[in-house]
């Protein structure tokens, strides 16, 4: 049964795969990793910095796409996502702490990691 | 003609290897053991500064722990006339630092070689810090030996790393160590992709005036895909350098020996040829094995029941659509909009992962 099962799924699943884009795995990677500094910078509270990283991610997302690196199938939602970052993120100057409620500044932290 | 001794007498030197600005090497006879040892002696310079003469050694003697086919052997240690020496295997060939570009295969070939070395020194709880083409030799069989382990990290914690550092031996130093942060494994791997990027590509991953240029681009640039540069090199090939290159020791693979088989199942090579190089690898982690002696009909039999009912339910399904008709595209999902913005990246870059080769 479980013979049966295993060779039913296999055979009905390929075409399928076979039709899904994907993105190339280095260049996917190197934006992944850059939108991982923006978490991370924004986690720490350094919203200036996570802003310039958004925008050297964007700069690097529309660069891939005019080299066209990046399948027509993913480039809007790609394109949109990091624009849409970008615009959600400002920079707030860590010295000046004003907190809105949400904002956590743990001040200094970071070197003795 | 006189002749010069090391150590008592023990070594007589033959020839000098080479010479850096941290030591030299010589090509000596071994006269008790009646074998060519290769010995590095501290530079005059160096010996003179007690701290750095007392970690020389004790580095080199944590390195004489290490005994792998893929790493150069430290036979022996101690002083000579005032300057700390190192004994060890003498390893008759090239490094790579004497080669150009390679094959996309034999450079795996080699890589898989250095993986299994740098495994086993990180099982030992050594990290390298050094790994550069200078730093890998190359016997005349092709078996690849990784040199000078513990040699980085005596300069380091004497604080020379910085001004002994030159720009060629730069190109290969870690993000995480041009900012002076803590060196881990993931540091060896980095240095690793980024000598198989070279020697891949001819150029290093970042091209640099100065150390502070490097630290910049590697803050900020983007390393051009090797198969730009490159193009034969196989795609998977390439995912798995960049891999190895990512800037942040955390989305680098998880060790020497994952990085290893990220590229043995990327390279569009045999198996066998990979194999018959990179001798080192437990056999325990070979994927050939043979059946259990006992099991193997039952096995045969399985596989053929399977075979026959794929093949039973391939034509039925055949048989049941039409085979003219393409499969629709799936479309595809934009990333979750996350509450936050930190939320939205983090998204971004799983989906960016998911939707990777």
């Amino acid at each position: 049964m479980a013979v049966l099962c295993l060779a039913g799924c296999g055979s009905g699943s390929k075409p399928r795969a076979a039709s899904q884009p994907k993105l190339p795995q280095a260049i996917a990677a190197a934006l992944a990793s850059r939108s991982d500094e923006v978490d991370q910078a924004l986690t720490a509270g350094d919203s200036c910095r996570a802003l310039s990283l958004a925008q050297q991610l964007q700069r690097e997302t529309v660069a891939a796409i005019n080299q066209r690196r990046i399948p027509g199938a993913f480039q809007e939602q790609l394109g949109s996502t990091v624009g849409d970052l970008v615009s959600r993120i400002s920079c707030v100057p860590v010295t000046k702490k004003h907190d809105n409620g949400k904002h956590k500044g743990k001040g200094k932290h970071g070197e003795g990691d | 003609m006189t002749e010069t001794l090391l150590a008592a007498g023990r070594y007589r030197v033959e020839r000098t290897l080479g010479r850096g600005g941290m030591a030299v090497v010589y090509l000596a006879h071994d006269k008790e053991l009646h074998r060519l040892v290769a010995v590095k002696v501290l530079a005059e310079h160096l010996a003179g500064d007690d701290n750095f003469r007392a970690r020389f050694l004790q580095e080199s003697r944590l390195a004489g722990r290490l005994s792998h086919p893929n790493v150069v052997q430290v036979y022996d240690a101690g002083e000579t006339d005032g300057s700390p020496y190192i004994v060890m295997e003498y390893v008759s060939g090239d490094t790579l630092a004497q080669r150009g570009k390679l094959a996309h295969a034999q450079m795996v070939s080699l890589a898989l070689q250095a993986c299994a070395g740098l495994q086993h020194a990180h099982d030992a709880g050594l990290v390298h810090r050094d790994v550069k083409p200078a730093n890998l030799l190359l016997r005349e069989d092709d078996v690849l030996k990784v040199a000078d382990f513990g040699i980085a990290r005596a300069a380091e914690l004497t604080r020379l790393t910085q001004h002994g550092t030159v720009l060629g031996t730069a190109a290969y130093l870690s993000p995480e160590q041009a900012a002076g942060e803590e060196v881990t494994a993931a540091t060896d791997i980095y240095s690793l992709g980024a000598v198989v990027y070279e020697l891949l590509t001819g150029r290093p991953p970042y091209e640099f005036e100065s150390l502070a240029d490097l630290a910049a681009q590697q803050t900020a640039g983007v390393i051009t895909p090797v198969r730009d540069l490159e193009p034969s090199v196989p795609e998977p090939v390439e995912a798995a350098v960049m891999h190895a290159l990512a800037r942040d020791p955390r989305f680098r693979p998880g060790s020497a020996s994952d990085f290893s088989h990220e590229l043995a199942s990327a390279a569009e090579v045999p198996v066998e040829s990979l194999l018959a190089i990179a001798i080192t690898e437990p056999l325990h982690s070979r994927r050939y094995q043979s059946l259990p002696g006992g099991s193997t009909w039952l096995w045969i039999a399985g596989a053929a029941a399977v075979a026959i009912v794929a093949v039973v339910l391939g034509l039925l399904s055949i048989g049941g659509k039409n085979p003219s008709k393409k499969p629709r595209p799936v479309p595809i999902q934009a990333p979750v909009r996350g509450a936050t913005p930190a939320a939205e990246a983090r998204n971004l870059s799983a989906w960016l992962r998911a939707h990777s080769r």
